[in-house]
């Protein structure tokens, strides 16, 4: 079905470069208001304590006014959460890490609130601390949240066949571990809010660095005991979110709100790096044991796969992250026997919630590196085994869906990143070369130094100190919420008399350039130029709730939406003209270039500005409304069986690297990042998504950790959160493989998160590749290299050895 | 009171002069294009330009104003991005727009102004300087695929040209015309600069502030209302020459000055790409070799250097002077040989011998904007293959930057062969004490100092090793 688009699928820049470039974007601390007081938080030195009293005594008799705020004052519910109401909004009885806030200073000078509060004496009693997630559910544990009687947030399992069976017709059973890191989104922009009272009882207006409108106000709502409708959140330009700007936004908004409804005065709360990375949520740590009965043949027969996450103080989207792992956590390969268990526990670490990838690029780290070990163990490339196993059309996963409706590309994608970069060769060359082992040492526990030292047998040659290696990386991605929520987008659309366009859809800009898709996707069905588009802001008030802007949801199902809205319009216009022209109805008539004209008569022909006063002047209804939910999905939580989600996208990449076997240096020197997005509808966004995802996939490969010390994080600002800069990554190569499908835009289904998901297992195995050996921990560091530790005091649970 | 030029608005302020340049852009100024992402010059979104009249001529640097004391700009033009913006979008604005350059956008004025930055600075344009002019940029979004692509392309714009100047760049509306009147407007505005500043004597207890890449990393709060004491444009601390045989750098000389110092690019010709790995260049341009020295941070880079090229310093207090070796400036963690009142007016060492080696090794976590894990300096001098002289240096392994003094003992007079090569790094790795950090494991640390030592010799002398041999 090849279709004849005037501007889906080609180069478009963005509607809102120009902002960009010249700084005159603005972002949430870009905004100042009259009157407008700061907010700044009071913390305690724990991450695990009872509050027994906080003295404000030292805020007394100050020159300036400062407005004290804590749990007193909130006037609704004193916990909030999207899924779980856990989080307090000031916490009064206890602190359960270290982010944790007690109280709100608010006042005019945001350095000497600074000062103020560290004054503020909190008397408070340490309780044991529970840092290691494998020790949350013993029975002495203690307990974070003592209310629900257990640290177990979520269970998922998943059966499907009989997996001792299974093992039991295996000729050969693997089994390792893998664990990946806290990991920090590292938005550019630290999080900024302003609450600003309305006069004459109209609420509270809300603008800040918010990811999900929708979201921040039922949660406003609901610590203000108010209705949504006096809730009106907008969104301020956002320096990036990758699911970072979810919960924690929200938790800020009611603060901001309270000061801001008691004060009567806008009160802004801006955070400091060190405080966004201190209080706001990290991707998920995962302990992954991973247990694979497989035959000479290559073909696996049972996986049993048993994984901790460890969700840290407070549920956020625990409970969605690792359903979004049962469900794929066997990876895009067929087996008959499955056997899976997910649990998401409390610690006292750093709560996790939605980060780009949400669940996925664990469990791929995980499996796609048990894939090359079997297809090395049975003399293969990792293309073949992949190809013996990888899904195609018909195929059934793990938790018992059939995969059809769609292109099943896999194999596709597969084939054409080994091709382009002549893998199977290469792979097979670097791995008859890097025979030679690096040098290792067994760490005692008490190591002493000099036991350490390369014994001279040990030395390498400076002309072998070089290994290249390559290896890749295959996945399948459930797109949208799928049966983890209500799944549903809504556009407005309104054409002018004179043919200039007003859209919004409730989905939001987090940075990715969907404003610039939706634009493209109005523009194609109505034939004019984005340039005409005029892309209104995000506000709550003015368009229907679209939940939340995260699991690549944004084209599929904000760009439907728009499609549904274009069209509704289109079709006003196009009846219009059978009417004015005398055609019969369903003749073609094409709208493009600006202009409308009949496809059999080109004298028939209008442009769309005179042909929309026309119609303005019918008393035609030019405003539309597009809505679109998603196809049912349905889960059976006691078996994890069900269509899970209603379509699937495909990737895979394939990591080139030099490893620097002295220093345990890796170099990233080329990423081939191949994907079937659906329909790509904007070429230079599409790749822009595979640039950014790749380079943050490489940073949590190599470096990115937050290290969590009793719960305390150390990595506190970027000179000791390491992500890449720009001379870090080599070359990226995207290419698109569009495969059909009925839902979406044209087809067009998602990118954003398969993107960033598979690089640090291609380039786990690229290492492996170059050097012969696994690594079993992200991020494969220097010190992990050379090693086989982390770069931290103390080893926390790691991996198969 | 101060007075500079902010874009194209002269500026008179009484504000603290501690305040950083960045609140006073932002919060005074309402200039917001600049950004502040970190406030401590990792990731560059509050990138600006400083330029400064030297001989009658404006000469620019990027620097981080996050990092940047107000009480610095006196007499001086900043450019933040409001000042690069014209009517239509730049040549460099234009190639990010279109190479998909921006996305979220908070990173992009910083872009916008390094890469606009690297124009105005090099008379010889090539693309791979102008990408690099970016490393001290951050951006979480793009994977900098277009943005270097973006760089490229507002290069070509001079192919072929030998040499821009700013009649150039504002007729190719790289910059605005107000540029041109700027060097003008400086000349007027420096003559009502506080003299007192600059040279004879030094004012009692202030802080001394040069270029701030330390201090106001650690505690810039409480040094807004602070007295300040601004060393960076002191003429007598500024400068690399010879005297008496010896190289001699002023205190308050910046990394990029002594990158581009020919003088050491004779002596040191691979120094230049040495220091492409300390910090970024807009850290460069303000970092200077008495921070690097007083802040004694075990992993200084230049301090590092120094010490193996066995360097004195030149203390002074403007009355008195005072020489000390380097090596015996350290006492303790953070412990020096100084007087409060003291401050390090230069640094001189021996110009190297005929038939002398030096080399310098660094180790991080990430390859670029990082500070060490483990760094090494070696000076050597060979007479008849014997080693005459020889000075090691080793950082992030002991609680000051560590001078191998043992190994040194160890090597002197001897020849240099596998099984000295082997042992000198044995014995240096017993001279140690490292801790377990962010940067690595004390076992880690030990391990990569004794192939950095080794590394010294394979670098130097291969022709001297038998790797066969040493193993
Ligand atoms: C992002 C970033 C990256 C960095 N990367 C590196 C790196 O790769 N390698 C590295 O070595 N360092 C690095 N640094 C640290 C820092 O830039 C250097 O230590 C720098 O040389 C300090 O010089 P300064 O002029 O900025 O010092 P300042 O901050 O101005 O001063 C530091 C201290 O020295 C005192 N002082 C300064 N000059 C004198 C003088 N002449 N006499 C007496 N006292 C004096 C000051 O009073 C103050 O106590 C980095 C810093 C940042 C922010
Ligand atoms: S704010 Fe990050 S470098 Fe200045
Ligand atoms: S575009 Fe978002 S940080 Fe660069």
């Amino acid at each position: 079905m090849k279709q004849n688009f005037s501007i889906v699928g080609k180069p478009v820049i963005r509607e809102d470069g120009y902002e960009k470039v010249t700084g005159q974007a603005k972002f949430a601390d870009d905004y100042k208001f009259l009157n407008q007081l700061y907010g700044v938080m009071v913390r305690v030195p724990a991450a695990h304590a009872l509050i027994k009293s906080i003295d404000y005594s030292a805020l007394k008799n100050l020159q300036s006014k400062i407005f004290i705020f804590d749990s007193n004052d909130v006037p609704g519910e004193k916990k909030i959460g999207l899924i779980k109401r856990d989080q307090p909004v000031f916490c009064y009885d206890k602190i359960v890490t270290p982010g944790d806030v007690v109280a709100m200073l608010v006042g005019e000078d945001e350095d000497e609130l600074r000062l103020l509060a560290r004054k503020v004496k909190i008397e408070f009693e340490q309780l044991p601390v529970l840092s290691d997630p494998t020790k949350a559910l013993d029975k002495n544990a203690p307990l974070i949240h003592p209310e629900f009687g257990t640290n177990l947030i979520v269970h998922y399992p998943l059966r499907k066949g009989d997996i001792e069976k299974g093992f039991a017709k295996s000729e050969s059973i693997l089994e390792e571990t893998y664990t990946t890191p806290h990991v920090e989104h590292a938005y550019l922009e630290p999080e900024c809010v302003t609450a600003i009272p309305l006069e004459g009882n109209k609420g509270i207006r809300i603008l800040g660095s918010i990811q999900n409108p929708f979201s921040a106000r039922k949660m406003v709502a609901l610590a203000l005991n108010w209705p949504l409708t006096k809730v009106r959140i907008e969104q301020a330009e956002l320096g990036g979110s990758f699911g970072g700007k979810d919960d924690i936004m929200c938790v800020l908004s009611a603060r901001a709100a309270i000061a801001a409804l008691k004060t009567n005065r806008p009160v802004k709360i801006k955070y400091t790096r060190e405080e966004s990375i201190l209080e706001s949520y990290k991707r998920h740590p995962y302990i992954m044991h991973y247990k694979v009965g497989y035959n000479r043949d290559g073909k696996i027969k049972a996986m049993k796969i048993d994984i901790l996450a460890d969700g840290g103080a407070y549920a956020s989207m625990t409970p969605y992250v690792t359903w979004r792992t049962v469900v794929q956590a066997t990876g895009p390969y067929e087996i008959e026997n499955v056997w899976t268990d997910v649990r998401g526990v409390y610690t006292n670490n750093p709560y996790t919630g939605a980060m780009r990838g949400f669940g996925s690029p664990q469990p791929i780290f995980a499996q796609e590196s048990i894939m090359d070990e079997i297809a090395i163990r049975l003399e293969m490339t990792p293309d073949e085994i992949r190809g013996i196993n990888g899904y195609h059309a018909g195929s059934i996963t793990a938790s018992g869906q059939k995969l059809e409706k769609h292109d099943v590309n896999l194999l596709s994608v597969i084939g054409t990143a080994v091709d382009k970069t002549n893998f199977r060769s290469r792979w097979i060359e670097n791995k008859n070369k890097n025979i030679i082992k690096i040098p290792t040492h067994k760490i005692k526990n008490k190591p002493s130094i000099s036991s350490l030292i390369l014994k001279k047998d040990e030395f390498i040659e400076p002309s072998n100190l070089l290994r290249k290696g390559i290896g890749l990386a295959a996945s399948f991605r459930g797109c949208s919420l799928g049966a983890e929520g209500i799944d549903a987008a809504a556009s407005y659309i309104s054409v002018q008399p004179d043919g200039s366009v007003y859209l919004l859809c409730g989905l939001a800009e987090n940075g990715q350039g969907m404003r610039t898709t939706y634009c493209i996707i109005a523009s194609e069905v109505l034939g004019i130029s984005p340039e005409n588009i005029f892309y209104l802001e995000h506000e709550t008030k003015i368009i229907p709730d679209s939940g939340p802007t995260v699991a690549s949801r944004s084209t599929i199902m904000g760009g439907a939406s728009v499609k549904i809205a274009a069209e509704t319009i289109r079709e006003r216009l196009e009846n219009l003209l059978y009417l004015k022209w005398n055609i019969p109805p369903h003749e073609n008539l094409i709208f493009k270039n600006n202009f409308v004209y009949s496809e059999s008569d080109s004298q028939k022909k209008i442009s769309f500005p005179e042909l929309c006063s026309l119609a303005y002047g019918q008393a035609i209804n030019l405003a539309a409304l597009g809505w679109y939910p998603g196809p049912k999905v349905h889960w059976d939580e006691v078996h994890g069986q069900g269509p899970a989600y209603f379509t699937y996208v495909y990737g895979c990449q394939v990591a080139e690297v030099t490893v620097n076997i002295g220093t345990g240096e890796v170099y990233v020197d080329k990423v081939t990042a191949v994907h079937d997005p659906g329909r790509v509808i904007n070429l230079l966004g599409a790749q822009g998504q595979v640039y950014g995802g790749v380079t943050q996939g490489a940073g949590y490969a190599l470096w990115e950790e937050v290290d969590k010390h009793e719960g305390f994080v150390r990595e506190l600002n970027f000179d000791q959160y390491l992500i890449p800069t720009s001379k870090e990554i080599g070359e990226i190569v995207p290419i698109f493989l569009e495969g059909e499908d009925i839902y979406g835009p044209w087809g067009g289904k998602s990118l954003g998160e398969p993107t960033l998901e598979l690089t640090a297992a291609a380039i786990n195995n690229a290492i492996r590749n170059a050097v012969g050996e696994r690594f079993y921990n992200l991020p494969i560091n220097l010190e992990e290299v050379l090693l086989k530790r982390k770069l931290r005091p103390e080893d926390l649970t790691r991996g198969s050895s | 009171m101060i007075n500079f030029i902010l874009n194209n608005k002269t500026i008179s302020t009484d504000s603290p002069l501690g305040i950083t340049l960045l609140d006073f852009i932002r919060k005074e100024e309402h200039l917001t294009g600049t950004k502040e992402g970190c406030r401590e010059g990792d990731c560059g979104a509050c990138t600006i330009l400083i330029g400064d009249l030297i001989d009658n001529k404006v000469k620019y640097k990027s620097a981080n104003s996050c990092l940047m004391p107000l009480g610095d700009v006196d007499g001086k033009h900043v450019v933040t991005i409001e000042g690069i913006n014209q009517d239509e979008l730049t040549p460099v604005q234009e190639a990010l727009v279109d190479e998909g350059g921006t996305q979220c956008g908070f990173c992009t004025p910083g872009f916008v102004v390094s890469l606009t930055g690297y124009f105005l600075t090099h008379e010889a344009i090539n693309p791979i300087e102008a990408i690099d002019s970016m490393n001290g940029n951050i951006c979480r979004c793009t994977g900098y695929a277009g943005i270097k692509r973006a760089a490229i392309k507002s290069t070509s714009l001079f192919n072929g040209l030998k040499r821009i100047s700013t009649e150039d760049l504002v007729n190719k509306k790289f910059l605005p015309d107000y540029f041109l009147e700027i060097p003008k407007r400086l000349i007027e505005l420096q003559k009502l600069r506080d003299k007192s500043k600059s040279g004879n004597g030094l004012p009692d207890k202030r802080v001394l502030v040069s270029g701030g890449t330390d201090l106001y990393v650690q505690k810039w709060e409480s040094l807004i209302d602070e007295d300040l004491f601004f060393i960076s444009d002191v003429n007598e601390l500024k400068g690399i020459s010879i005297e008496d045989n010896r190289i001699k750098i002023g205190g308050a000389t910046t990394v990029s000055e002594i990158e581009n110092s020919p003088i050491l690019q004779q002596y040191f010709p691979n120094l230049k790409n040495d220091l492409r790995l300390f910090g970024s260049i807009p850290i460069r341009n303000r970092a200077t070799i008495g921070g690097n020295i007083v802040n004694a941070s075990p992993i200084g880079d230049l301090t590092n250097i120094l010490l193996a090229l066995n360097s004195t310093l030149h203390l002074t207090n403007g009355k008195s002077k005072r020489e000390i070796f380097l090596k015996d400036f350290y006492k303790g963690y953070k412990t020096l040989d100084k007087l409060e009142d003291e401050i390090i007016a230069a640094v001189s060492f021996r110009i190297p011998r005929e038939n002398s080696f030096f080399n310098f090794e660094k180790v991080s976590k990430r390859t670029y904007l990082d500070i060490a894990s483990v760094n090494s300096s070696m000076y050597l001098e060979l007479s008849d293959g014997i080693i005459v002289e020889v000075h090691i240096s080793a950082g992030g392994v002991a609680p000051i930057p560590l001078y191998l003094a043992r190994t040194r003992e160890f090597l002197l007079n001897k020849n240099i062969s596998d099984e000295v090569i082997s042992d000198a790094a044995e014995i240096a790795t017993s001279e140690i004490s490292p801790i377990s950090d962010a940067r690595g494991s004390a076992e880690y640390k030990t391990l990569l100092l004794r192939q950095l030592i080794l590394a010294h010799f394979i670098k130097l002398f291969p022709e001297l090793i038998d790797i066969g041999e040493l193993v």
